[in-house]
């Protein structure tokens, strides 16, 4: 069992402004939307009411965080809520610590940005399951910045996610994978 | 009556070109599976995650996965995932596995994350298996490097008096402009019998597999 590790232990800048600026309520589970983001991680002015209009994302690989490996998988529909449509597992390995396995169970809100790498990323958040047994809050930050994804020189796409008590990947380049933004 | 035909006319347009763009949408594919094991002509699959061919998300997660006498692992996930539209697609499954002992410890690693991506854009179609990796491998008593290591493809080991075990195995699919897939396993053991060198079976455990297009 998994209890109370520290994601964010080394991890970027990224993700302190991820779980500072990007997690409106970590502490309820209540299905009610949370309000729009203010801003966001790398393009405020682009985020919350002002943000790209809803699309689809959906993308799977790895990330290699500052701290342990992260596998991934994900499907969202940005479109059809809230609630949004759709679906997302993570497995975060760190150290000697058993895998930890987050599964999205409701996603309550979608917000579309632009990276500046050029692309476009989209952030959901919602309520999870967690391997310990608990149920969480968290917020997942995918970003498209091309195909294939995560080859050296193009891009790369960028995931991240925060997860309420446990912490942060901060949002990381695929070190394999891929992300893709469906308008 | 001329404006019932012109209904249906523009019904009819409507529904081609519907059917068109159906046509024009590639299809995804993608599945990864924790381990197989294939002995006497019968395949048992574990901690395996298929896609569905219009898209989405699976996953599996075991704990403790035992095959007596073949394979131990203390955990593993599987997720595969897709989607299509007109103007591109994409289908990337992983498996990622925790405490891995093949056949009481001839082949060990500590986590295995097997990758396989595959996309499809009007600049064509590829595939890879970037981050696909094997930590403190040890085969047959020998630490192969040190930490994570992602071996060349289709590297061969021989294990005497068993076989021989092929590590991150890749098999490429696809022309390039209209599909591609590619099938990623990370530990691939085939047993052979120890006379006649006949294959009497096959053990896979970190299997990953992406396709798009055709």
């Amino acid at each position: 069992m998994n209890t109370g590790t520290q994601w964010y232990v080394g991890a970027s800048v990224a993700a302190l402004l991820i779980a500072a600026a990007c997690t409106p309520d970590n502490t309820s589970t209540n299905p009610t939307p949370p309000p729009r983001f203010s801003n966001c991680i790398d393009k405020p002015q682009t985020c919350g009411g002002g943000g790209i209009p809803g699309f689809r994302m959906t993308g799977g690989g790895r990330i290699d965080p500052a701290v342990g490996k992260t596998t991934f998988g994900f499907n969202v529909d940005g479109r059809s809520g809230p609630p949004f449509k759709g679906e997302m597992e993570v497995v975060y390995h760190g150290g000697v610590a058993p895998m930890t396995r987050i599964h999205s169970l409701l996603i309550d809100s979608f917000t579309g940005s632009t990276d500046p790498r050029g692309g476009v990323c989209g952030t959901w958040t919602g309520t999870a399951r967690v391997s310990d047994g608990s149920q969480r809050r968290y917020a997942a930050t995918a970003c498209d910045n091309g195909e294939p994804g995560s080859s050296p020189g193009t891009g790369p796409d960028r995931f991240g996610i925060t997860v309420d008590g446990l912490g942060s990947t901060g949002v990381t380049d695929l070190t394999g994978g891929n992300i893709q933004a469906h308008k | 009556m001329k404006h019932t035909l012109s209904l249906a006319a523009l019904a009819l347009v409507a529904l081609a070109g519907t059917s068109l763009a159906a046509q024009n949408v590639a299809p995804v594919g993608g599945a990864a599976t924790g381990a197989s094991v294939t002995l006497l002509g019968v395949t048992n699959t574990a901690g395996q995650a298929l896609l569905p061919d219009t898209g989405g998300l699976a996953s599996t997660d075991v704990d403790a996965l035992q095959i007596p006498g073949q394979v131990a692992i203390d955990a593993l996930t599987s997720i595969t995932s897709g989607a299509q539209d007109q103007k591109k697609s994409s289908a990337q499954s992983v498996t990622h596995l925790e405490n891995v002992n093949i056949l009481n410890g001839l082949i060990q690693a500590s986590t295995i994350i097997a990758v396989a991506s595959s996309s499809l854009s009007s600049a064509g179609a590829t595939s890879n298996a970037f981050g696909s990796s094997l930590s403190d491998l040890v085969v047959n008593g020998v630490a192969i490097g040190s930490g994570d290591l992602t071996p060349a493809p289709n590297t061969r080991i021989d294990l005497p008096g068993t076989g021989y075990v092929i590590l991150n195995e890749q098999t490429v699919t696809g022309n390039g402009v209209s599909g591609s897939g590619i099938v990623v396993n990370l530990i691939h053991v085939v047993l052979q019998n120890p006379l006649t060198h006949l294959t009497t079976g096959e053990i896979i455990v970190g299997a990953a597999r992406s396709q798009v297009g055709s």
